[in-house]
């Protein structure tokens, strides 16, 4: 944190646009990010690895102290032979540390090796670029990144003009700027990114979390789901919200939310019985790898049983699920009069595969 | 359950034995308690009989024991059928070594660890009393150890080793006499996922199936015992029903070499046993038929573990085997290997022709165990170090052998060859290895005895396809089942060959995508055998074009139309080549409803595959 004085981070409330970030705006960047209205917090930060780069972090946060976004003003180099043009520009976070976007300077444009400008589509592509956490650019180094000429015999006096793009990168990167593609990457994943992360677990508690999954943000809830998955301590206070997220139509949040229940959570009766509540609202899929989950429990509940059957007898889950769904029924199951009942009704269904299923079932229990 | 006959074999007496007044044979996979040995039925086509297995991954497996009877008391001397599994690797003493039991004593012969092809090794004399002997084999490895058979004779000198000459020893001194089966509409051979597709699909359409796989359980390459995920695009374009059967009885969870829960086994068991028109004959293999001028009139299988023979006739049958074994004995046409590029203009296919195929996959993989685990020093032939070993915890697909191998005639050495490099490399991470700390808790949990195979006959139809109709999207009026699949051919892979040159154990794909296509029925009978169908990955295309169709949802929906195409045959009382002379309507009717039971949205959201979708025109 900048100290100015005192050891706080300084406070600017401020309009964004009013300060002026935004000199050249190139297409295809996200539209609204900037327009937010928020407080403005700068942190100090020491990047050991980026001594030219500001050495500080600043932080958008709405009305609640919440985090908007993130961001940073970069100034590299983006060859290690410091014969390529340096970059100067923003990048961006949103409030959880996930790529955001980046802002040029006015006339601070990118450039190629060959240094000419990037066009809109170079900045669209760009971007793509940037949003991807898994890029190939990932595992690769500097000098991974083109075919060194003979003539060359020591990287450093290498520049993106007298080497070309390695092939298999070509489809990747934009078009004579694979530097720049990999420098920035690599600094959107990097230090920064990880900074980010320590000011947000810095502020972890369970007003913070509450506060961050009440946003409805679909990121922030992600973010909560992940720290909570990290802290079981906040597990009682959220797992019944992250069983209604399972319904969400956004994937991701639905899908993490189901991966979140798992191993000996999955052993809790309640948590169970939630669950199998929840089934006629998720996806064939989600219920699928419910069942997965399931039948790694030591004992599901008797009335989870009884439910699960039920769901079958109603067409809410499929026959082509029933397998499955008995493999989860051990013989104490079979001391439940409901289970019974249930089981003796699907023994003599009119459908032979159910019934002949059943009837193998309570003759294995049996044994 | 009306018709459905499930042989499960409870072969309780005494084992099949032979016994007159001077011998006594005893087929080892008939053993009342097989203990730890498994049964391995897949090159009796090639040396006779199934035989047992210690397939122990290391860990000497528990013994198989049998009480067998005598026609008279006194000496007999005593012959195992067994070999030395590694010599074509390695010149000294084999791993597979085991012991045979008299009365619950070791013979204190060592067993299995000599010669290099089947033989009969002598393994000593025993007295016999009360005209009983209870026999057992003892494993001394757990590493793959192999019995054929056991005779005792009053004699010193053992059977012949003759293919042709043993054969006929067998079946003479076995007294076999195949009984009918029964009669049916439509005989399916192969349970794998297109075996099974077809049965089903038959079977709701009225038609009387007999499904015989030589397995105890159903999936063939989808199963427990070989672990590959399905693959491929059902219920699409142009006939979204196709898929229906494929979706219903298909394991709702992707990815292979994992564990056995995975493959739903039961639920394809299940899914058969369900369906009243279909008798279901696990454990037995297809290994003769019989025809009359074109047409097969009836095919004779064997039990693999009780040798009992059975009889099949039907007027239709369908080759599922994926070797082509019906179409091979019946005399059809095939093609095996590489064709030259002149022969179909293909652009992927070599200038010319070879032997080479896609290979066999002896996958595998490891568990952290909570304490260290050992494993035995395995080195035989292959040498391992720290340059070329597979730093890996799990093999899948990958770990492809036998490319430059007969996939038949020589599928025993390609799949122990698939075993050997499994164990040397797990045994040098493991005992040698600079990492080998990473893997001191780790233990194979499971290595694949039935090897995966991708390719070997492709029995020939009216019409093969090629890489041009799929690259071209070159229409016939007889579409049907979608593939979905790129052109996915496999190659040894480089890497690999450098460190092992023509003893590569790795492969790469090399894929070209199409657009979904309709295979033609005319590539699912065969073109002068009348009454074959063919599903799966032994129907009629070329080399290059089986890249694409040999992923099993794809195999599954061949089976969905032959089944459907078998009951039109049976309807109208003619064979396939005259469903697709006059009815090819009817079938294109039957392919737009489908043989869905359930009304089940896709369950099987994994290992679609990239295409390039419908082609638009």
């Amino acid at each position: 944190m900048r100290t100015v004085g005192l050891h706080w981070p300084v406070i600017i409330v401020f309009l964004f646009g009013a300060i002026g970030f935004s000199y050249e705006n190139p297409e295809n960047l996200p539209p609204d990010f900037l327009d937010a209205k928020g407080i403005c917090v700068v942190h100090s930060f020491a990047d050991s690895a980026d001594l030219i780069s500001d050495q500080e972090i600043i932080e958008l946060q709405d009305e609640d102290g919440l985090p908007i976004w993130f961001a940073r003003h970069i100034f590299k180099d983006v060859c290690i032979s410091g014969k390529c043009r340096m970059v100067r520009l923003w990048l961006f976070w949103d409030g959880v540390g996930n790529y955001h976007g980046f802002k040029l300077l006015e006339h601070e444009p990118l450039t190629k090796s060959d240094h000419t400008q990037f066009e809109a589509a170079d900045y669209k592509k760009l971007d793509e670029i940037l949003s991807d956490s898994l890029s190939i650019l990932k595992d690769l180094k500097q000098e991974d990144l083109v075919i060194i000429p003979d003539s060359i015999d020591n990287p450093y006096e290498l520049d993106g003009y007298t080497a070309a793009t390695q092939p298999a990168l070509s489809e990747v990167v934009v078009k004579d700027a694979v530097y720049t593609c990999h420098t920035l990457w690599h600094t959107v994943y990097g230090n920064t990114q990880e900074k980010i992360r320590s000011l947000l677990t810095a502020r972890l508690d369970q007003s913070f979390l509450e506060a961050m999954f009440k946003t409805g943000d679909v990121s922030k809830k992600l973010w909560v789901v992940k720290m909570v998955d990290q802290h079981p301590e906040y597990h009682a206070h959220f797992y019944l919200r992250f069983i209604e997220c399972m319904k969400s139509g956004d994937n991701l949040l639905a899908e993490s939310t189901l991966s979140y229940f798992r191993g000996a959570m999955l052993d809790d009766i309640l948590i169970q019985t939630k669950l199998v509540e929840t089934m006629p609202s998720l996806s064939l899929h989600q219920n699928t790898e419910l069942i997965w989950k399931l039948v790694d429990c030591d004992l599901l509940a008797d009335e989870s049983v009884v439910r699960l059957l039920e769901h079958v007898q109603a067409e809410e889950l499929p026959v082509g699920l029933l397998n499955l769904i008995y493999r989860l029924i051990k013989p104490e199951h079979l001391e439940d009069p409901q289970v019974v009942e249930k089981l003796a009704d699907f023994s003599q269904a009119e459908d032979v595969y159910i019934r002949n299923m059943t009837k193998r079932l309570l003759q294995r229990t049996k044994e | 359950m009306k018709n459905v006959v499930l042989f499960i074999i409870l072969f309780i007496t005494v084992g099949l034995v032979e016994s007159n007044a001077q011998s006594v044979l005893v087929e080892a996979e008939s053993f009342q308690n097989k203990g730890g040995w498994v049964v391995d039925q897949q090159f009796m086509d090639q040396m006779g009989s199934p035989y047992i297995m210690a397939h122990g991954m290391g860990e000497p497996v528990a013994d198989a024991t049998t009480t067998v009877q005598f026609p008279k008391d006194g000496a007999y001397h005593i012959f195992v059928r067994t070999f030395n599994w590694t010599a074509p690797w390695y010149e000294g003493e084999g791993p597979g070594k085991f012991e045979l039991l008299l009365e619950g004593q070791s013979t204190n012969i060592t067993l299995g660890s000599e010669g290099s092809e089947w033989i009969w090794q002598q393994a000593g004399k025993v007295n016999v009393v009360n005209k009983t002997l209870k026999i057992g084999l003892r494993d001394l490895t757990g590493f793959n150890g192999r019995v054929d058979a056991i005779y005792f004779s009053k004699s010193a000198n053992p059977p012949t080793n003759d293919f042709t000459a043993l054969n006929e020893f067998r079946n003479k001194a076995l007294k076999i006499k195949p009984r009918k089966a029964g009669k049916f509409d439509l005989v399916v051979v192969g349970g794998g996922v297109a075996g099974t597709a077809a049965a089903i699909s038959a079977a709701r359409l009225g038609v009387k199936v007999a499904l015989i796989q030589d397995r105890p359980v159903l999936g063939g390459n989808n199963s427990s015992e070989v672990r590959v995920h399905l693959g491929g695009r059902v219920k699409v374009h142009p006939f979204p029903a196709l898929g229906d059967v494929v979706n219903e009885m298909g394991p709702t969870r992707g990815g292979n070499a994992q564990p056995a829960a995975y493959y739903e086994d039961e639920k394809k068991m299940e899914m058969v046993l369900a369906e009243e028109n279909i008798s279901l004959f696990t454990n037995y293999r297809a290994y003769e038929v019989k025809t009359k001028g074109a047409k097969i009139t009836g095919v004779w299988a064997r039990n693999i573990e009780t040798s009992e023979e059975l009889f099949f006739s039907a007027p239709l049958f369908a080759d599922c085997t994926g070797d082509g074994t019906i179409g091979f004995l019946a005399g059809a046409d095939f093609a095996m290997g590489r064709e030259s590029k002149e022969q179909y203009g293909e652009a992927t296919a070599p200038e010319k022709a070879d032997a080479m195929t896609m290979g066999a996959s002896v996958q595998w993989y490891s568990v952290e165990s909570e304490k260290e685990e050992h494993f035995p020093d395995f080195q035989y032939g292959v040498e391992f170090n720290e340059a070329n070993a597979e730093q890996v915890t799990m093999g899948e697909w990958t770990w492809e052998t036998g490319m430059n191998f007969n996939q038949i005639s020589e599928f025993e050495r390609i799949r122990d060859y698939g075993l050997l490099v499994v164990f040397s490399n797990w045994s040098f991470l493991k005992n040698h290895s600079s990492k080998k700390q990473k893997y001191q808790n780790r233990k194979l949990d499971w290595v694949a005895y039935i090897a995966g195979k991708r390719e070997s006959r492709r029995l020939l139809g009216d019409l093969v396809l090629k890489e041009q109709d799929l690259t071209n999207h070159v229409l016939y009026p007889d579409a049907s089942a979608p593939t979905s699949w790129t052109i996915d051919l496999h190659y040894p892979d480089p890497k690999n060959t450098a460190h092992f040159p023509e003893k590569e154990f790795k492969s790469i794909a090399v894929h070209k995508a199409i657009h979904l296509y309709p295979i033609p029925y005319r590539c699912f009978y065969s073109r002068n055998v009348d009454n074959l169908f063919m599903a799966g990955r032994n129907i009629s295309v070329t080399h290059v074009a089986l890249g694409t169709v040999r992923v099993m949802r794809t195999t599954g929906m061949m089976g969905e139309v032959v089944g459907m195409a078998a009951s039109i045959a049976t309807a109208h009382k003619t064979n396939p080549w005259g469903v697709y002379q006059n009815y090819l309507d009817e079938l294109n009717g039957l392919m737009e409803v489908g043989v869905g039971k359930y009304k089940m949205e896709n369950m099987q959201k994994y290992n679609e595959g990239q295409t390039l979708g419908p082609k638009t025109e």
